[in-house]
């Protein structure tokens, strides 16, 4: 799992838009029906045809109700006073991140979002940092209860954990071949 | 759905055909595949393969090519996000196919015995035909290899290579659960051998946990993991097996070496399990682990030593001759 395969799955989370075109045939795909589209009247569609649709033209993404500087600047508050993780909506970054690069013009204050969802990122890896050190060198106990961590979070510090489990190795390796 | 509208009924028609045989809809397939995917990439081992669900998909992908190629106005919007819905689940099905070749790449042996394993218990499949065969085929070129660059030259009695045994039953995941009454889970405690913790799998919740506790939830597709994580062995390096021998539990070594632990493992203090049983900490070593771990096959670690660089020596003496003679 890499942070293109999350994005890739978060491009199934349904968003609203506001059509520009009208078509009153809904669309059969395998994934489910949309449609139909009248100008002007919203809709929900995935992510992933939003930004196609977006791309040409056809349609203006309206956006989630949380990408919003102000209640961005709350969850970011809530994120620092909160001891552990505190709860996102389901794809959190990754669908800031596709928005902020394929629709901007239809973001209000795009710079001003793309820094707080920025800070709040590094809150939450800064948290995830810390207690990933604190589990690796103990040893009482082999589970941890992470509730609230978001996919990407997950793919990202699996590589430093990876990078532990050979460094393990390595150690154990030298460790018998050196001679007594 | 209008009959008579001509575009539409070439889309729905696939669809409803699936519909007369099967009471899955496509659109529940996907969401099937989609989360079978993830745990694919996600687990440190194959999981049972889902070939029908790819087949049913690429059934879904041809036809609706077909659909597509036919229409005249290709500029349209809704041919172009039929095609991009289209790569999207070929790339879905690709990537999990590719990512199944690469773990059966890894280690063919294992995969083809956990595959016999599952035959003979009556589960569902490991590996699809074709996989099977790959697997097969896989496994002979990497024996012709060794063959033909090493075995070749050494005594006839160390030509048989063990195949090494990758031990994924430590390796941690991250699992998410989606559905409400999980049955609980046990983990081993290791503040106290012989206890188990067990642990609330309540919805939603995530946990870093290791990947045998939950493969047979994973197979009840109750939870889906989001990535693998590390694999551990106690503080001392030292396996389950180990312990098990300190402790003199016959019976724990026996299902050990059953579910595939590795017999002359070692770790910091440098004892193999069997070094552990002979210096057992209650007192004089129990014999009918000996007898048993011995006729496995198990060493001392002095043994183990001298096994190494002894193999290690005629290897040497030996393809020095062999280069010799061909001179």
């Amino acid at each position: 799992m890499n942070a293109e395969k999350c994005e890739f799955l978060a491009g199934n989370e349904p968003i609203e838009v506001i059509p520009s075109i009208s078509d009153d045939k809904p669309m059969h795909l395998i994934s489910g029906d949309i449609g139909p589209f009248e100008a002007g009247v919203p809709v929900r569609i995935p992510i992933w045809i939003a930004l196609l649709m977006k791309r040409k033209h056809h349609c203006k993404i309206v956006m989630p109700t949380w990408m919003d500087v102000e209640e961005l600047k709350r969850i970011l508050t809530a994120e620092t006073e909160c001891q552990g993780l505190s709860s996102l909506p389901d794809y959190f970054f990754e669908i800031s991140h596709m928005l902020v690069r394929d629709a901007r013009d239809d973001i209000f204050e795009v710079e001003a979002v793309k820094s707080l969802v920025q800070d709040i990122y590094d809150r939450r890896d800064a948290k995830l940092r810390t207690s990933a050190i604190a589990f690796l060198s103990q040893n009482r106990t082999c589970h941890a209860q992470l509730d609230c961590v978001q996919p990407i979070e997950v793919a990202s510090a699996r590589g430093t954990l990876e990078a532990c489990k050979q460094l393990g190795i390595l150690v154990r390796n030298k460790h018998d071949s050196t001679p007594l | 759905m209008d009959e008579n509208t001509g575009e539409n009924q070439d889309f729905s028609s696939i669809l409803d055909l699936n519909n007369d045989d099967d009471v899955i809809t496509p659109e529940e397939v996907l969401r099937k595949m989609t989360m079978i995917w993830q745990n694919e990439i996600c687990a440190p081992c194959l999981l049972p393969t889902e070939m029908d669900l790819v087949d049913i998909l690429l059934d879904q992908i041809q036809g609706m090519d077909d659909n597509i190629t036919r229409q005249s106005n290709k500029k349209a919007l809704r041919i172009s996000v039929h095609r991009v819905e289209l790569q999207r689940i070929s790339y879905i099905t690709s990537d999990y196919l590719r990512c199944r070749v690469r773990k059966i790449e890894d280690n063919p042996h294992v995969a083809i015995e956990e595959h016999n394993k599952r035959v003979e218990g009556r589960l569902s499949d490991l590996l699809s035909p074709q996989e099977l065969t790959f697997a097969e085929d896989y496994a002979q070129i990497e024996a012709d290899l060794y063959h033909n660059t090493a075995l070749e030259i050494v005594p006839a009695g160390l030509r048989k290579i063990q195949v090494p045994t990758t031990y994924h039953n430590e390796d941690m995941v991250y699992a998410k659960v989606l559905k409400d009454n999980v049955e609980d889970v046990s983990i081993p405690d290791w503040t106290d051998l012989n206890a188990e913790v067990v642990i609330e799998m309540e919805k939603n919740s995530v946990h870093l946990i290791a990947f045998n506790s939950i493969k047979q939830l994973i197979e009840q597709e109750d939870n889906f993991l989001t990535s693998p994580l590390v694999g551990c062995r106690d503080k001392n390096g030292e396996t389950a097996l180990h312990e098990a021998c300190l402790a003199g539990k016959f019976d724990c070594v026996l299902s050990l070496l059953k579910g595939g632990s590795a017999i002359n493992a070692v770790g910091k203090p440098c004892r193999t399990p069997l070094d552990c049983v002979i210096n057992s900490s209650s007192g004089a070593p129990n014999r009918s682990i000996v007898d048993y771990l011995t006729r496995e096959g198990a060493l001392t670690y002095e043994g183990l030593r001298n096994t190494a660089s002894k193999v290690i020596q005629r290897f040497w003496k030996k393809s020095k001759l062999y280069r010799e003679k061909k001179k």
